[in-house]
């Protein structure tokens, strides 16, 4: 009894001498370093604890994070990593949505001196985010030893793989494109040695392999768009080639020998090709249908000999099409080339339909290899666009849009040059879109220890329900369906010979 | 109760198996600490991964989605990747052997009442026989003991009621499909041999053989996301194919060796069954001999199942008299040496120290191991190793003839000539032509390489290292601590990640580091995505010497004498103190052939040369027939430019 009482009046004392000795402190007017870099951000209040390093140095932490309603958090750590607890990190936004969330950040010295920065200032928003993230994880190479597709439950910071390619011999999988943010219309692309080269359409709780083979293409989907009454898909057909420069910062380059589109109709697995969308004197890429349906948005570009590499720089064009009658209207051309100084890939029209976000680069028609690409907005109800200022000087590319058209997200390399991250941003109705901020981790320096980036960020409503056993079941299967599709290629390696066919993925 | 001088005789019994163990575990360290090299296994490991590796930091073993076994898989990685210290893969090879031992000693026991023991030794010399192979099946290996290890305690769980020893089997099944899915048929098929022969339990041995089937669908279903198909095929053994390629074995190859351990306790138990009943059946036809003679034996004949076992364990002790002991201990020590002389593959071993060298940078003990190799493994990688360490000695144009010089390879262009090697093989090498690219100057090429052995290898420390210089190098300081971040997570490279990472914070641009300023000076000024050849990286910088060498040596490869007649006088560029070996012989060739003289610019030519090629002449002129008079030429002149020059291959090829 005595004990318990020393105890309790031990710790009273100590939590009394702590707030007065953080009390005491000497005032530093400037905000404290942490990284992830959270200042200045804006923020959905469904989001997971932004845990963060502090870079100043100190025996002593402790950060207060608070706004005008709910208990403030107060964490003290000697270690400098700091660990939001994420229920009552949920309470306080929740109560105050729309409104600023400070952190204070005080750090002791080895003198005891306590020394207080001025609150990192960051805003919560009334809009929720969507809330899973779906992704991949590669590593940065040529050959696909261990790579995935990954969900995030964005709320906290559960993590599940949806399908790696463990489970089916070390292939590869890409490009997962869901149907209005939604995870139960979804299709992959995979490509394996021993499987071949199925696309896996998934509708609820099936999975079904499917061979987009006709005279025209050559069986390997590349981007695809879904059509929003979930009816039709178009698809690119790219045979993309891996340049190495011997001497500029950025090693890779790729070249598309060739690159045509074609619709897939879902019920019926007709493919449907016109000269209008496979010219082979022109590059036709990076699909987008309206969000009326009735216009199929795409990049393209002359086709040039591979020494013209740093030439390809692709239009933003569209063609109408009556999906009913199947019948197309004329080519038009959106934004040039020129226009935006420079080639125009991946658009992806918000779900509102107003804005179109597409990213610029100097060159080619794929943006993930270039040292810097920008992203850039086309506001639709007047017909204007601009770079985003949250652009940073390295590349950003694999931007998608949150069913309520508020929250973007995109790789981004802009942390050390070189690794993608994913960033979201607030887009507000102007079509502004605010200090991005990287995808927050329980451990604040995740990232300094990832080996492998993390790609083609798309959000979506719920998580995906099917399981891996499930696709990877889809893909074997699909060999038994189609027998001689294996390719030829060696699992786990990317062939980079044009000739090879598109076998280097994005 | 048991007498005193039994007492006393177990006791001995006990104390000489204690020091023979302790002696026969010594020689087992010491012979795989000092010959076979664990480093060597590393290094191997490091390039032929086919478990999930150690990576270190997030992104590890924990991105792997879930699968039975992944414990086991997961627990060799680390062991391995631990190899890069020799004593500790020498330890840790020696406990899993002694584990795989004591785990089949118990067993045994159990199995025949103490008979059979010896065969105890089985698995320890098996597991000597994979290393001695340089194979490394440790999730195997770690997998079949911890089989053991649950077998035991089944057994020795001291619980008589079926239904309860059921549920323990039902529980120790999941764990080992879980954990160490490769020890599952086994661990299943010793539970029930010992329920159907020892405990004669017809009912648990039936249910333990119903559940067996059962019991991966249940923990699959409850912990995995796997296909059907995979719940039951990850039960087998794996196919031993993609272990690495062992051109020297027949008997001892890998997949003997892979499947020995799976197979061998299923058989060890019903053999050792057999052995007990068989020898219980003898015994009891003497009792019954005996049994006329007497009450007194009437009794020993009803003898209870435990007064058998500590007859057996007394047998068991008596056998371990002395003499009998020493025999066994002799016979045992017999069959490992014989094991260690027939199975030790030394030619991977010199293989194996080749590439551990060339990693390590020792360049004379590459060219000693080099002159030890066989034809059998002589490849384009080997070559590359030779010649790279030909190159960083000085002896690249005075001795490379001493060596097989394949004409149709180039001497650099490793990648292109490595086509013919298997995806695996393919993969070991990209690390190296990162490397040899970056020595060149031709760091974008070099900074590709790596990242494909990142990925390739799954993990490799090595590489994220060249990565971090490389992006020094190339003035991209961001990258390369984030590169140095992640390796500074790995507990061999932690120190040297730190430093580089103080280093960067200090100076940037790394301006006082002569090694990093040396390979900025080498890299090419125009970017082009044609690869860069090695005469334009000598037009960047003349003093490239490792491009001119390697020029001038694919010069020679090519037998175009007329280009190394016209480069002598780039020799001054380099101070050659003297005309190199293979250039003055070339220019002997030029002189025969073309009867001029050209500009030497101050170099001189030795007598001994001209001699050497008259000497040849006339040995060719004597067998009037070029290949009459190979061996003679190849004896004497193997290791010259005259001979390559004449047959297209280094006579160093045909004598070894």
């Amino acid at each position: 009894m005595t004990f318990a009482a020393l105890s309790v009046c031990a710790l009273v004392f100590v939590q009394c001498g702590k707030q007065a000795a953080v009390g005491a402190s000497r005032s530093v007017d400037r905000p404290a370093k942490i990284r992830p870099d959270y200042c200045g951000v804006v923020i959905p209040p469904n989001i997971a604890p932004l845990n963060f390093l502090i870079e100043e140095n100190g025996a002593g932490h402790y950060v207060k994070i608070y706004s005008k309603d709910g208990d403030p958090i107060e964490i003290h750590s000697r270690k400098p990593d700091i660990e939001i607890p994420v229920d009552r990190w949920k309470k306080l936004l929740d109560s105050n949505r729309g409104r600023k969330l400070y952190f204070e950040v005080s750090v002791k010295d080895r003198e005891n001196n306590w020394s207080r920065f001025e609150p990192i200032e960051n805003s919560i928003t009334q809009e929720e985010i969507d809330p899973y993230l779906a992704y991949r994880r590669i590593q940065l190479c040529l050959i696909w030893r261990n790579l995935g597709i990954y969900q995030r439950n964005l709320e906290n910071y559960d993590e599940s793989v949806v399908l790696h390619n463990r489970s089916f011999g070390y292939g590869c999988v890409n490009c997962h494109t869901f149907l209005n943010n939604d995870p139960n219309h979804m299709v992959l692309q995979t490509r394996s040695g021993a499987y071949g080269t199925p696309m896996l359409l998934v509708e609820n709780d099936e999975v079904m392999p499917k061979r987009v083979k006709s005279d025209q293409t050559s069986g390997k989907v590349n981007f695809v768009a879904w059509h929003p009454s979930g009816k039709l898909l178009a698809i690119s057909d790219n045979k993309f080639q891996m340049l190495i420069h011997t001497n500029a910062e950025e090693v890779r380059d790729v070249f598309d020998h060739a690159s045509d589109l074609d619709l897939y109709r879902v019920e019926t697995g007709e493919v449907i090709s016109n000269s209008k969308i496979s010219n082979p004197k022109r590059m036709e890429t990076f699909p987008e249908w309206s969000r009326d349906g009735r216009y199929l948005y795409f990049c393209s570009a002359p086709q040039l000999p591979e020494e013209l590499y740093h030439q390809v720089r692709c239009d933003l064009m569209r063609i109408r099409y009556d999906m009913e009658s199947g019948e197309w209207g004329e080519l038009e051309t959106v934004l040039t080339a020129k226009e935006v100084n420079g080639s125009i890939n991946q658009p992806r029209f918000s779900p509102d339909g107003r804005f179109l976000l597409f990213n610029v680069a100097d060159h080619s028609d794929f943006p993930v290899d270039k040292l810097k690409s920008d992203l850039h907005m086309l506001d639709l109800s007047n017909g204007e666009h601009r770079r985003l200022s949250i652009s940073s000087e390295q590349n950003e590319s694999w931007h998608s849009w949150s069913s309520n058209s508020r929250w973007i997200v995109f790789s981004s390399r802009r942390i050390d040059g070189r690794f993608s991250r994913p960033f979201i941003s607030y887009v507000d109705e102007t079509g502004e879109a605010h200090k991005p901020f990287v995808l927050p981790q329980k451990d604040p320096a995740y990232y300094d220890k990832l080996v492998w980036v993390l790609q083609v960020p798309e959000l979506i409503k719920s998580p995906i329900q099917v399981k891996g056993s499930q696709l990877s079941e889809a893909i074997v299967s699909y060999k038994k369906l189609i027998p001689g599709q294996a390719s030829s290629w060696e699992p786990g390696t990317a062939n980079t010979n044009a000739n090879a066919g598109s076998q280097y993925e994005q | 109760m048991v007498d005193a001088p039994n007492t006393d005789a177990a006791r001995d019994g006990w104390r000489a198996t204690f020091f023979f163990h302790l002696f026969f575990y010594l020689l087992f360290f010491l012979y795989i600490f000092l010959y076979l090299d664990p480093r060597l296994l590393h290094c191997s490991i490091m390039s032929y991964w086919r478990l999930p590796p150690y990576v270190p930091g997030s992104g590890g073993f924990e991105q792997i989605p879930g699968f039975p076994g992944k414990t086991a898989m997961c627990a060799a990685g680390v062991l391995l990747y631990c190899f890069h210290y020799s004593w500790a893969g020498a330890l840790i090879i020696t406990a899993v052997a002694w584990l795989l031992s004591w785990g089949t000693g118990q067993c045994l026991d159990v199995m025949s009442d103490g008979r059979l023991r010896a065969l105890r030794f089985i698995p320890a010399i098996v597991v000597l026989l994979q290393y001695s192979r340089y194979y490394h099946f440790m999730m195997e290996n770690l997998s079949i003991a911890l089989g053991l290890l649950l077998f035991y305690l089944y057994t020795r769980a001291c619980i008589r009621r079926g239904a309860l020893r059921f549920i323990l089997f039902l529980f120790f099944s999941a764990v080992i499909y879980y954990a160490a899915v490769f020890a599952y048929l086994p661990f299943v098929m010793l539970c029930a041999l010992y329920e159907l022969l020892v405990k004669r339990a017809w009912l648990v041995d039936l249910g333990a053989l119903i559940s067996a089937a059962l019991i991966p669908i249940v923990v699959s279903a409850l912990l995995f996301d796997i296909s059907a198909a995979e719940v039951y095929l990850c039960i087998l053994p794996n196919d031993p194919a993609v272990l690495p390629y062992d051109p020297l074995s027949v008997y001892f190859n890998g997949p003997v060796l892979y499947y020995f351990l799976y197979v061998f306790f299923p058989i060890a138990g019903l053999a050792s069954v057999y052995w007990r009943y068989n020898s219980d059946k003898l015994q009891n036809r003497f009792r019954r001999v005996d049994a006329d003679k007497g009450k007194a034996r009437k009794k020993k004949s009803r003898k209870s199942k435990d007064d058998k076992i500590q007859q057996s364990k007394a047998d068991t002790s008596q056998n371990a008299n002395p003499s009998h002991g020493m025999l066994s201990a002799i016979i045992l020590l017999i069959i490992l040496i014989c094991v260690v002389l027939l199975s030790t593959n030394h030619q991977e071993r010199h293989y194996l120290r080749i590439r551990f060298y060339s990693q390590q940078r020792m360049w004379n003990e590459v060219l000693y191991e080099a002159r030890n190799l066989g034809t059998k493994y002589f490849n384009v990688c080997y070559c590359h190793d030779v010649n790279r360490a030909l190159y960083h000695s000085g002896r690249l144009l005075d001795e490379m003839f001493a060596y097989p010089q394949p004409i149709d390879w180039c001497l650099y262009h490793v990648e292109a000539a490595s086509r013919s090697l298997s995806a695996m093989e393919r993969r070991a090498r990209f690390l190296d032509l990162s490397e040899t690219y970056y020595e060149l100057g031709r760091v974008n090429e070099a900074e590709n390489f790596a990242w494909d052995a990142l990925a390739g290898l799954k993990y490799h420390p090595q590489a994220l290292k060249r990565l971090a210089l490389i992006n020094i190098v190339k003035r991209q300081p961001e990258t390369a601590r984030a590169l140095l971040r992640i390796l500074r997570e790995d507990f061999l490279y932690r120190d040297q990640a730190q430093e580089l990472l103080d280093r960067l914070e200090e100076d940037p641009d790394f301006s006082s580091d002569e090694e990093i300023q040396r390979i900025r000076s080498l890299i090419p000024d125009d970017d082009s995505i044609n690869e860069g050849s090695l005469t334009e990286l000598l037009a960047q910088n003349k003093h490239n010497r490792m491009a001119f060498e390697y020029l001038m040596a694919s010069y020679f490869q090519r037998r175009e004498v007329l280009e190394i007649v016209n480069n002598i006088e780039r020799l001054r560029d380099f101070q050659y103190a003297t005309l190199p070996r293979a250039f003055e012989e070339a220019l002997v060739i030029y002189m025969q052939t073309t009867g001029q003289r050209p500009d030497l610019y101050g170099y001189e030519i030795s007598p001994e040369s001209i001699t050497r090629l008259q000497e040849l002449i006339n040995i060719l002129n004597k067998h009037n027939d070029k290949q009459a008079a190979l061996t003679e030429l190849a004896d004497k002149f193997g290791d010259t430019y005259y001979f390559y020059n004449v047959y297209g291959f280094s006579g160093s090829q045909l004598i070894r």
